[in-house]
This record gives C-alpha cells, sequence and structure tokens, in this order.
C-alpha cells in the first residue's frame, strides 16, 4: 500500500470517528434546555452536629441554607433553561430571569446576574431526566455541594 | 532562535527559543483555562478525562476530547512536517512557518473571542480546538529542531529530567558534567518561564481578556523577527566585510599602477 494512502486512511479515520461520535450524540445545550425541578441539596461533609441522628436526605434544608446563603438560587424551586441563552430561576414567591451558558466541553455550566456576578457550575450529569449540579463553596462549609434536578418539561 | 537545527543548535539557541515559547504556552495555557474552563497546552490531562468519558459513555464529550487530542498531534506532524520536507531548501522559512501558523491560529482566536464570541459551547469548543491545534505546532517545531530538548508546552517531562539531573547532582562526577549542568539550567529555565507566563496571565486576564492572544502573538514574532534581524545584520556586516576587502585591493592596485608609472618615467 502506498504510504500516502496509509496516511489518508489514518486522519480520515479519526475524522469518521468524530463525525460518527457526533451524530450519535446530543449537544449538552440543547440536552439543558427546558424546566427542571430541583430534587435535593447534598453536600459531601456536612458539619452537622455529631448528636443530631437525622439521616441524609432530611439535612437537605439545613444545607440548602448553609451553603446556599449567599447564593440566589438558594430560593429558586425551579430552573428554565431557554434556548436564547436566558434562564428564569422560580421559587414560591420569587422569580428572577439570568444569563447562562456552556463551556469546557458542555461540563460548566456558567450563570451571569444583572449586577454581572458569574457562578460556575460542574455539570456532573445530564440525561434526558436528571441533572445534577456540582459546586464548590466555602461559605460556611468546606468541600462540594451537589443539586439534583428532574426535568419536568 | 530558528536558525540552526538539531545538533548544531547551542545551549544559549535552546534557552532563548525555551524561555519564550514556554512562556507564550503558559500564557496560552492559562488564558483557555479562565476562558474556556479548559487546558489547551497539556494534553496528559485531556487523556485521563476522555476515558473517564469513554467510562461514563458521554459520546459527545469523547468526540469533543478525541478531537483536541487529534489536533494538538496534527500540530505537532504539521509541524515537524514542514520543518523536514522544507529544511534544506530554507531552513530558517522552515523553522519560521510553524511559528507564522500559530500566530495565525491565536490571533483568529483573540480576534474572534473579543469580536464575535457568542458564548455558545460550539464556538468555546472551536476555539479550543484552535488552541491546541496551536500549541501542537509549537510543541512540534521547538522538539523538532532541537533534537527533541527543547519541549514547551507542558511541564511532565521537564519535571521529571529535572528530578533525574538533580538526583544525578548528588555525585561530582555528574556535578562537574558541563552538558548535564546546561541541560539543567535550560530545564530551570523553561518551567521557570512557563509558570511565569501562566502567573502573568492569571494576573492580566481580569483587565486583558482575548487581547492576550495578541500579545503572545507580540512574542512569537518577537521570535521570529530576532533571528529574520541577525541574518539580515551577518549579511550585512559580511557585505560591508567584502566592501572593505574590495576597498583595500582597489587602493593597494591604485598605488602600485602609480609606483610602476613612477618607475617607468
Amino acid at each position: 500500500m502506498k504510504l500516502w494512502v496509509r496516511y489518508i486512511g489514518f486522519f480520515g479515520f479519526g475524522i469518521f470517528l468524530f463525525v460518527t461520535l457526533m451524530s450519535m450524540s446530543k449537544n449538552p445545550e440543547n440536552s439543558i434546555e427546558g424546566q427542571w425541578e430541583e430534587l435535593v441539596w447534598e453536600y459531601e461533609k456536612v458539619d452537622i452536629n455529631e448528636n443530631s441522628s437525622l439521616g441524609f436526605n432530611s439535612i437537605s434544608t439545613y444545607v440548602k441554607e448553609m451553603v446556599g446563603e449567599n447564593l440566589v438560587i438558594h430560593q429558586v424551586e425551579q430552573w428554565n433553561f431557554l434556548p436564547n441563552g436566558k434562564l428564569i430561576l422560580k421559587g414560591k414567591e420569587y422569580s428572577k430571569q439570568v444569563s447562562w451558558c456552556m463551556k469546557g466541553r458542555g461540563n460548566i455550566l456558567e450563570i451571569k446576574y444583572d449586577n454581572q456576578n458569574v457562578e460556575h457550575y460542574n455539570v456532573t450529569e445530564l440525561s434526558k431526566d436528571k441533572m445534577i449540579l456540582n459546586f464548590d463553596t466555602d461559605i460556611h462549609t468546606r468541600g462540594i455541594a451537589r443539586l439534583t434536578f428532574k426535568k419536568t418539561q | 532562535m530558528l536558525r540552526k537545527y538539531s545538533n548544531s543548535r547551542s545551549l544559549s539557541d535552546n534557552i532563548k527559543l525555551g524561555t519564550l515559547t514556554a512562556f507564550t504556552a503558559g500564557m496560552v495555557n492559562i488564558g483557555s483555562l479562565l476562558l474556556f474552563f479548559s487546558f489547551s497546552s497539556n494534553v496528559t490531562g485531556h487523556y485521563a478525562i476522555l476515558a473517564s468519558e469513554i467510562v461514563k459513555g458521554n459520546y459527545y464529550q469523547i468526540a469533543v476530547v478525541f478531537s483536541w487530542i487529534f489536533l494538538f498531534f496534527f500540530g505537532s506532524f504539521i509541524s515537524n512536517l514542514i520543518v523536514i520536507h522544507f529544511n534544506q531548501k530554507n531552513t530558517y522559512l522552515a523553522h519560521a512557518v510553524p511559528l507564522i501558523l500559530e500566530i495565525a491560529c491565536l490571533l483568529t482566536v483573540g480576534l474572534y473571542g473579543e469580536f464575535f464570541y457568542k458564548e455558545t459551547l460550539t464556538e468555546t469548543e472551536f476555539l479550543l480546538a484552535l488552541m491546541l491545534f496551536a500549541m501542537g505546532l509549537q510543541n512540534g517545531l521547538t522538539a523538532s529542531i532541537s533534537n527533541f530538548s527543547v519541549k514547551t508546552t507542558h511541564l511532565t517531562g521537564t519535571t521529571t529530567d529535572l528530578g533525574i539531573l538533580f538526583s544525578m547532582f548528588t555525585k561530582k562526577e555528574y556535578r562537574d558534567n558541563k552538558a548535564l549542568r546546561g541541560k539543567a539550567t535550560l530545564l530551570l529555565s523553561i518551567a521557570c518561564s512557563y509558570l511565569s507566563g501562566a502567573v502573568i496571565a492569571g494576573f492580566t486576564y481580569m483587565i486583558l481578556g482575548f487581547k492576550m492572544f495578541y500579545v503572545v502573538s507580540v512574542l512569537l514574532v518577537i521570535i521570529i523577527f530576532y533571528d529574520f534581524y541577525k541574518i539580515r545584520f551577518k549579511r550585512f556586516i559580511h557585505k560591508r566585510k567584502y566592501v572593505r576587502v574590495n576597498w583595500i585591493s582597489v587602493k593597494g592596485y591604485v598605488s602600485f599602477n602609480k609606483e610602476k608609472e613612477k618607475l617607468t618615467s
């Protein structure tokens, strides 16, 4: 076999692999669009009272209050990602429109607020009906907080 | 920096090339991390990410990370292809073309980022791909022309070699070896330069943003023009010497003729 044929074959295979994988998958930007409902807030190392016998799930509200005290999203229960880069955050008596975009390889969710504050979340899991976001926080707590969502629309 | 090839290069040539290119690589890497949340000059991490995405079965991420690694490889391939095929015709040009391509890629990132970037994921991934290709070009060039002694876009090998060298220096015979001391100096300057570039990019990121890539391009232009200037300067000196030699011989010829005329008259 001629040398140039081998080279074209090698690079062609690389391009073929890329195109095949792309055609089999969905862009995370499209997957995230829609309405998501918060299910649970978790934390990998919660500074809980050792005498307390509360279970992991039951401390969700406690974690949310502690971790999200200084974050806008702690009042939110529903996240509506619109295709135009807008995100509507809705709570019981709360509604706010912010901007969103994805960075990296689609593993970072960036949220920008009107006052130009920017928050970054790691998209740990993103499927048809489930999304898990992680974020670093050093406000009152140390480590990583985890938010789990369920797709409603 | 760019004129000489392989073993004809001096330690000074390699240090100059290594420090300047490592500085730009450090800037580009931190720039891409802060702007796009992904590294662009070291692919070891990308191999680890590729493996983890394969395990998770995320086809989209597998495709993206695979294309980034592939483009780094392709950049290095193109760089060395240019060097080995055009080295005999014009060494300086063969070594400068990969840097010109790198500047074109980085300027595209800077200009697109400053004027057109809408922060979509496709744009982010495409700009990162361009940066990885540019870093592949740079690493391929420096490694190729320096006989694999200068690699500037990642520091894994550099740190390993430094560790080995520093342990060797515990023995006097190695400590007294000039070549080994030179190698350690080269590797240390590359590591310090990369770190400096990264730190400066980190501090200036808020002010410069995408303009950071113009600064990197200017540094690469300096590398290209440094040797261009040297070649022109050497030619000028050579020409001057030639003219001087000719002038002396003309003067000698005239005085010889005058004396000849005197003798005949």
